[in-house]
């Protein structure tokens, strides 16, 4: 008796200590995966040039030939998405950086993103923002003011 | 146009001529007034540019009747200042490149399509200080007073204007018709414009005629010529550089009529003017 629980109070000890670290490194390398995440994230660039595009008057439409230039610090399948339409403009597979080119025409801005393949979450964005020499304004439908 | 003209009488006696051609010519940058401006900013119907003023350069080239020079070819630096202020239905604009000036005016009825505004403003500049007019009358600034009713249908901007000159100076009537359109190409706007303006007696006579009081002191033969018409055509294109800066060219042709071209005051005629500019602007 007196032999089983100088057992327990030594075992015990030692379980509840084993566990802690388990638990501890467990999460220890959770987050250790989360911030190495971060850090791909942090460092995974996506540039677009030239910008911004620029129309005579408000409401036009704008038209600009762009070249996009992503990285990403770990090899993978990624896409270039236009986050404002949700429209996939081109994917990678096993890719570290990409290029592509386009014929943006557009009255607005729009963001694009770069994302995994299948994954709606922004890895990074950028936006190529419309702009415009002239505001012009709907005038109010009237009558005759004098007459 | 004031302001280009103003331009070429400060620039020198040569750039008067070019000056008489588009403001007693009448013709030139004056039937192309600011429809073009509307077609240059393909502003949509029943739409207006909001406030705005800027300022540019421009250098023009062109060949058409002179009054002071032999030479029908002419070419010239402008300053562009256009601008425009509405309060609610009151405006006040300038258009340098058009044929107003400087432009007060009321909006007095708008619907979908068309638009009547009631306009007054200064037109025509008399002729200045070459020492060949040294003798003649003055001739004055005509302030003209009138309406300007503009239409869109379909692709077509169409503007009628008719005015009388309230000053008591020409005491003449001016009326034009003007149709035009405008097209995108890419960020490129693209416009042309076609009219025809109508000047009557009193324009011509105050601008262009010689009186016999001034025959008998000049060397100029009496004229008193009587109405004409003037067609003109012009192709345009405005680029925006970026939100702050604007490029334009314009190419215009015009007829000149033998009520004008007939003046003693003319140093050479021709029955066309034709004329080439570019210009640079920065908006506020």
């Amino acid at each position: 008796m007196n032999t089983l629980l100088s057992v327990n109070t030594i075992v015990r000890p030692l379980l509840t200590a084993t566990i802690t670290v388990i638990l501890l490194v467990s999460i220890g390398k959770t987050g250790t995966v989360h911030a190495a995440q971060d850090e791909h994230n942090t460092a995974a660039q996506l540039s677009v040039t030239p910008k911004p595009c620029v129309a005579l008057r408000k409401g036009q439409t704008c038209y600009l030939e762009v070249t996009f230039n992503w990285q990403h610090p770990k090899v993978g399948n990624y896409c270039l998405v236009n986050a404002t339409t949700n429209h996939t403009l081109q994917c990678w597979e096993q890719h570290t950086k990409g290029e592509f080119s386009f014929d943006f025409q557009s009255s607005m801005s729009h963001d694009f993103a770069l994302r995994k393949q299948a994954s709606t979450i922004d890895i990074v964005s950028t936006t190529i923002p419309v702009a415009w020499v002239y505001q012009s304004s709907k005038r109010a439908k009237s009558t005759w003011r004098l007459f | 146009m004031t302001t280009l003209i103003k331009q070429h009488h400060r620039a020198s006696h040569f750039l008067l001529a070019s000056l008489l051609l588009t403001s007693v010519g009448f013709s030139g940058t004056s039937i192309a007034s600011d429809i073009s401006h509307k077609l240059r900013q393909s502003t949509e119907a029943n739409s207006a540019t909001e406030n705005y003023f800027e300022l540019g350069l421009g250098i023009a080239t062109g060949i058409a009747p002179n009054l002071t020079e032999d030479d029908q070819a002419w070419t010239s630096g402008y300053l562009v200042m256009n601008g425009s202020y509405t309060w609610h239905n009151a405006f006040i604009e300038m258009y340098g490149e058009s044929g107003d000036g400087l432009l007060l005016g009321y909006n007095a009825y708008e619907s979908d399509n068309w638009s009547l505004d009631l306009v007054v403003g200064p037109q025509f500049s008399g002729l200045d200080s070459d020492e060949k007019f040294a003798e003649l009358d003055d001739r004055d600034t005509s302030v003209m007073l009138g309406g300007r009713l503009t239409g869109y249908v379909g692709e077509n901007v169409l503007q009628f204007t008719l005015k009388h000159d309230i000053a008591g100076n020409s005491k003449g009537m001016l009326a034009t018709a003007l149709v035009g359109r405008h097209w995108q190409v890419r960020n490129w706007n693209v416009h042309g414009l076609l009219g025809v303006q109508y000047f009557d007696s009193n324009i011509n006579e105050y601008y262009l005629g010689v009186s016999e009081a001034e025959a008998a002191r000049t060397q100029f033969t009496a004229y008193t010529p009587g109405s004409n018409i003037n067609y003109t055509a012009e192709i345009g294109v405005t680029y925006p550089i970026s939100e702050s800066w604007v490029f334009r060219s314009t190419a215009r042709f015009n007829t000149v009529s033998d009520a004008d071209m007939n003046s003693p005051l003319f140093a050479t005629t021709r029955s066309t003017r034709t004329s080439l500019s570019a210009s640079i602007s920065y908006v506020f």
